[in-house]
């Protein structure tokens, strides 16, 4: 009993005891000088042109005389252990715990972000600690937390702290997992598969007018971001979140669940997961159930394999099923594992092979 | 033709308060019902309206075919109006906001001006036009103050319709169209009926015409529903509208979406079913229930309806259930009895739950019972409707009704990676006002941090806690061992408690409603961050900083007195216009929030308070246009009247006070709300007075004569825009009704020290 609750009590928090906001400055990867003075920062597809004393769209990278600087290189603003489930992994570890970490700033700007007071912000606007890359992977290890996971505000935006630390998690055997909008240049995501065990990326919507109207961003280069994983096998899962009549329409659902598995493959797992009001899309409903489960039949109609409706605590698609038995091969309720029948990566009743890091 | 000419007068007044109070409900389901809001669109509607009134009183000189423009203002109006119950309904989707998303206060306040802008900018042109043609062979000053008096007769009898009559059975666009006929109609008998006006342009009477049969068809055909539906489905984009009514405490509306049903409360999702929010119901219900060893009696007063009930009624309870609008109740029955809709239908008729159609604070004044739990299921208090909920004084009457280990739980806004200043500062005001009336106070932080106060001590362990979770054995869908102490864990709490240190925050009172400052504080911060928060700016904006800027004031005032330096007086006239349309709004609004605190109805009790104090408005002014003869300056009376103000904000105070002390006494419970009618009654009375009094007075300065009436109104208009917006956000919520009233009662007593002043020179003071 003391054992399974030690086991359940994930959540500890780490404590920092230097809360200064004097933010680091790391030079960053991914620019290039176009004149002596401007810089064009070349991390995301936004692809900032800043000028002397200026900041990019995502707050955090500063142009400091013709040389761009990450202002959040080791200043994270929150680190937690919480269970893999929330993030949500459905196919990673199951049950085992994250060592999350964030930092300020993101290069999007949903107005339904759960995480809107640090990633809505820049560094100088919030709270933030020291913690050098080998600090975190030291923490990791001795709170014995088999995963770093980069979430929260858009980890993309502190890119060379996440490089640097994911490589040295490497080194140490510890995992990386990434959540992210997936809005990046190929040649940074390229750069840092390697050292990322799995990613999660949240599919906003599959409407071009959705990405630039609420989120600021473009569909296009999500997609293609989706293709590099899907190329350099990394696991990874995606995760929708349904607001009510933003994006939850059947032939949206049908165009994104069909491209999901024309070009991604149908073995990838995807979770529609329940809106529920917050930030400043406060005035619609959480999203109906019946939503989620058209969008769950959509999917299933597209042959995708792994379906999940998240937040509906109980939901019988919160848990996964064997696609060649039907058997659960692992039990949800809520963010606890009740069951788990995957051995080895396989179905311990009829044996097939299940995608994602089990072991 | 002076009677007729009278009656559209009164027509044009009545026409004013349907616009005013028809944008103002219309607007409130936009911005969410905020008291906020309320301020800036009463405020904003005062600026147009004292922005018309002076730009048509500079026009007048030039234009001739006076009666041509009254006609076709007034037509102007009526369009005006409807176009801009449409434009408040569909502007959000028009100007590509997301559905759903909330507006920043710069938003509101830009938008609002923007949509009320052309009916009252209107409105305000056609007083000025109205002193002008009515003038006749009378003196400018009898003129403006006749041209009150009716339009005030108006503003009452537009007042009690709409209260009795029209919102209870019509929808906005019938009451805009019915308000449009009479316009037309009354232009129509000018036109037609009198010889004195053939003068007029065959065009303009064609137009009158035209509009008249086009408003009647409108009303009388399908047009006004089909016009009104598409509106509102255009306004609730993409979900379907089953129920759209108001209640005397706000808009309710229901939609339909994929077999969800959605109640809206001023366009706030107050409940879904049948898939409601389980997890946020069952964490609310079942976690605090473990730190009773066994609760018998619970009593929620609001958000119990749509889930939540449910969880609880799995004990062997018996639950008493109030919402803070009890209009939810009523709807949900109706709903009900087309739907039966699960879990809805099963609170209604569980023999477990009593529902009482009663505001949830005025059921716990008036019960007898006793309670083991007392629920307070709202998120935020930002409206001061909700944060009657939060304060000290009904925390005591809460604790009151609780038994000895009696728990009293209410939900704030909570984060559990990261709280931001505004965040710290909400939580950190209830939590301390918690605290100052409760033994013991728990917080189990989340999303949403669910606080627990008892006056017994609330210390288990969590072994005592998990064996009560398996004792109880009560079949949920999330709050397991897992969940309780993933919840539960004292690291989380440990955290909170280090996020939470160095808070210094006032506590939360009725009377100083710092907890919805706090809590717009915290929306604002949506929308600008930090130090860069309006409300945190405000926050620098000390008390004691406005009171030794008002005693600088007086000392500068003094000084250039003691140099003998002259005033000059029609400065000094326009001062005390304008500092008497402040003290008025302030005086309005503080009733009017005063009322939302006791009362908690205060959308029903606007109209009638307006009402009472344009009726108050009317009598002044008659009597002051009947007994003051023209172009006398009567100094003495305008300070008597100041002083009068000062009184009356002082018995404002002094009667509130009282009625704190003694508000669960049922007689003064029920006769408080007539004191505060009465008093909008004789302030409406002094400044009726006020107005011409001084417009005559004025007229003894000045050689502009007609321009006075326009430039005086927009002086009177403009101190209402600023005490409408000052008023709501920062003197009563920051500084309370005590301090609000101080300054108040400061800017007075300048005026009077101003006025007493003044040395008449060169002209010869008559009258006095």
């Amino acid at each position: 009993m003391k054992k399974n609750i030690f086991y359940f009590l994930l959540i500890s928090f780490l404590f920092f005891s230097d809360t200064t906001s004097v933010y680091a400055e790391k030079e960053a990867m991914f620019y290039k000088n176009i004149n002596g003075k401007t810089i064009r920062c070349d991390l995301c597809p936004h692809k900032c042109i800043l000028d002397k004393g200026e900041t990019g769209f995502c707050k955090v990278r500063l142009n400091r005389d013709g040389k761009l600087y990450s202002l959040v290189f080791g200043k994270p603003c929150t680190v937690n252990i919480g269970p893999i489930e929330k993030a949500p992994f459905y196919h990673f570890l199951p049950g085992s715990k994250r060592l999350c970490v964030a930092t300020a700033g993101c290069n999007m700007r949903c107005s339904f972000c759960q995480n809107w007071q640090i990633s809505q912000n820049g560094p100088e606007d919030i709270r933030s600690f020291s913690l050098t890359p080998e600090e975190l992977v030291q923490k990791a290890a001795q709170l014995e937390i088999p995963t770093i996971c980069y979430t929260y505000s858009e980890p993309i935006v502190f890119y060379e702290y996440m490089y640097e630390s994911s490589i040295l998690a490497k080194n140490s055997g510890i995992r990386t997992t990434m959540v992210s909008n997936g809005f990046i240049n190929s040649l940074p995501m390229k750069k840092l598969i390697p050292y990322l065990d799995a990613v999660k990326i949240d599919l906003k919507a599959f409407s071009t007018k959705f990405y630039e109207d609420i989120c600021d961003a473009k569909l296009e280069e999500v997609k293609n971001t989706l293709k590099l994983l899907k190329e350099n096998k990394k696991h990874f899962e995606i995760v929708v979140l349904i607001i009510p009549t933003l994006n939850d329409s059947d032939p949206e659902l049908n165009s994104m669940c069909k491209w999901i598995s024309v070009n991604l493959g149908n073995d990838i797992p995807i979770h529609f997961s329940r809106f529920v009001p917050s930030y400043k899309l406060t005035s619609l409903p959480m999203t109906p159930v019946k939503t989620l489960e058209r969008a769950h039949k959509i999917a299933k109609k597209n042959h995708l394999k792994y379906v999940y409706i998240g937040n509906v605590p109980g939901h019988i698609y919160n848990s996964t099923y064997c696609p060649s038995c039907g058997k659960i091969l692992v039990k949800r309720m809520q963010y606890e594992v009740t069951k788990l029948n995957i051995s080895k990566g396989k179905c311990k009743f009829c044996g097939l092979s299940i995608p994602g890091v089990w072991e | 033709m002076q009677r007729k000419f009278s009656a559209a007068l009164f027509i044009i007044g009545f026409s004013g308060m349907v616009a005013q109070i028809i944008l103002i409900r219309e607007l409130l389901v936009v911005f969410h019902g905020n008291e906020l809001s309320l301020g800036i669109i009463i405020a904003n509607w005062l600026i147009s309206e004292a922005s018309g009134a002076y730009f048509m009183g500079g026009l007048l000189k030039k234009i001739y075919k006076k009666f041509d423009i009254f006609i076709i203002l007034q037509i102007l109006f009526s369009i005006s109006l409807l176009l801009s119950v449409l434009g408040v309904r569909t502007f959000k989707n028009i100007l590509g906001f997301t559905t759903g998303e909330i507006l920043s206060p710069w938003i509101i306040l830009i938008s609002s001006l923007f949509l009320i802008f052309l009916p009252s900018f209107i409105h305000g042109s056609l007083f000025s036009i109205s002193c002008k043609l009515k003038e006749n062979n009378k003196e400018p000053a009898s003129s403006i103050g006749i041209v009150y008096v009716f339009e005030t007769l108006g503003n009452i009898a537009a007042a009690l319709c709409l209260n009795f009559v029209l919102l209870p059975h019509f929808h906005s666009i019938d009451i805009v169209l019915v308000t449009s006929i009479l316009i037309t109609s009354s232009c129509m008998f000018l036109i037609f009926r009198d010889i004195d006006f053939r003068i007029i342009k065959r065009s303009t009477k064609i137009i009158s015409l035209t509009f008249f049969i086009t408003f009647i068809i409108s009303l009388l055909s399908p047009v006004s529903d089909f016009i009104h539906k598409i509106s509102i489905d255009k306004q609730w984009q993409g979900q379907k509208i089953i129920s759209y009514k108001n209640s005397i405490f706000g808009n309710i509306a229901i939609t339909s979406l994929d077999e969800q049903i959605t109640f809206y409360s001023n366009a706030d999702p107050l409940f879904i079913c049948p898939a409601p929010d389980t997890m946020s119901h069952e964490e609310l219900a079942h976690i605090p229930l473990l730190y009773h060893p066994n609760p018998k009696n619970i009593l929620v007063l609001s958000g119990g309806i749509g889930g939540f009930l449910s969880e609880l009624s799995k004990y062997p309870v018996k639950i008493d259930n109030a919402e803070i609008d009890p209009a939810i109740i009523q709807t949900s029955i109706e709903i009900d009895n087309k739907f039966q809709l699960s879990p809805v239908h099963e609170e209604l008729y569980n023999k477990k739950i009593k529902h009482h159609l009663i505001d949830g604070r005025l059921f716990i004044t008036k019960t007898a019972s006793y309670y083991d739990a007392i629920f307070i299921n709202l998120d935020i208090p930002t409206q001061i409707q909700t944060n009657r909920l939060f304060t000290k004084e009904f925390m005591k009457k809460a604790r009151s009704r609780l038994k000895n280990n009696g728990l009293f739980v209410l939900t704030l806004p909570g984060s559990l990676n990261y709280m931001s200043v505004e965040l710290k500062k909400l939580n950190a005001c209830i939590r301390n006002t918690l605290n100052s009336v409760f033994e013991s106070v728990i917080v189990i932080p989340g999303t949403r941090n669910i606080y627990i106060a008892s006056p017994s001590n609330l210390n288990k362990s969590m072994d005592i806690l998990l064996e009560t979770l398996q004792k109880r054995n009560i079949k949920t869908h999330l709050i397991t061992p897992f969940h309780i102490s993933l919840k539960l864990d004292k690291t989380y709490q440990t955290w909170f408690e280090n996020e939470m240190k160095n808070i210094n925050v006032k506590i939360n009172q009725d009377l100083t409603p710092i907890g919805t400052f706090y809590a717009q504080s915290y929306q604002n911060s949506f929308f600008s961050y930090g130090k860069e928060n309006i409300f945190e700016k405000i926050l620098s904006a000390s008390y004691s900083k406005i009171i030794y800027s008002a005693l600088l004031i007086f000392f500068i005032i003094f000084l250039l007195k003691f140099l003998s330096f002259n005033f000059h007086i029609k400065t000094s006239l326009s001062a005390t216009i304008a500092t008497t349309g402040f003290a008025s709004m302030f005086f309005n609004m503080s009733s009017i929030l005063i009322f939302q605190i006791y009362y908690g109805y205060v959308y029903y009790f606007i109209s009638l308070l307006i009402a009472f104090f344009m009726c108050g408005v009317s009598i002044g002014a008659y009597f002051a246009t009947k007994h003051i003869k023209n172009n006398v300056y009567i100094k003495n009376r305008i300070i008597r009247l100041q002083y009068g103000i000062i009184v009356l904000i002082i018995a404002l105070f002094i009667f509130t006070l009282g009625f704190k002390k003694y508000d669960n006494v049922p007689v003064l419970h029920f006769l408080f709300r007539y004191v505060l009618l009465a008093l909008n009654l004789i302030f409406g009375i002094l400044q009726g007075y006020e107005f011409p009094t001084i417009c005559k007075s004025f007229n003894f300065f000045t050689k502009r004569k007609d321009k006075t009436a326009g430039f005086l109104y927009a002086c009177d208009l403009l101190g209402g825009f600023a005490g409408g917006i000052l008023s709501t956000i920062l003197l009563i919520p920051l500084y309370g009704l005590l301090r609000s009233c101080t300054i108040v009662v400061l800017i007075k007593v300048i005026i009077i020290f101003l006025l007493s002043r003044i040395k008449l020179d060169n002209f010869s003071q008559k009258n006095v």
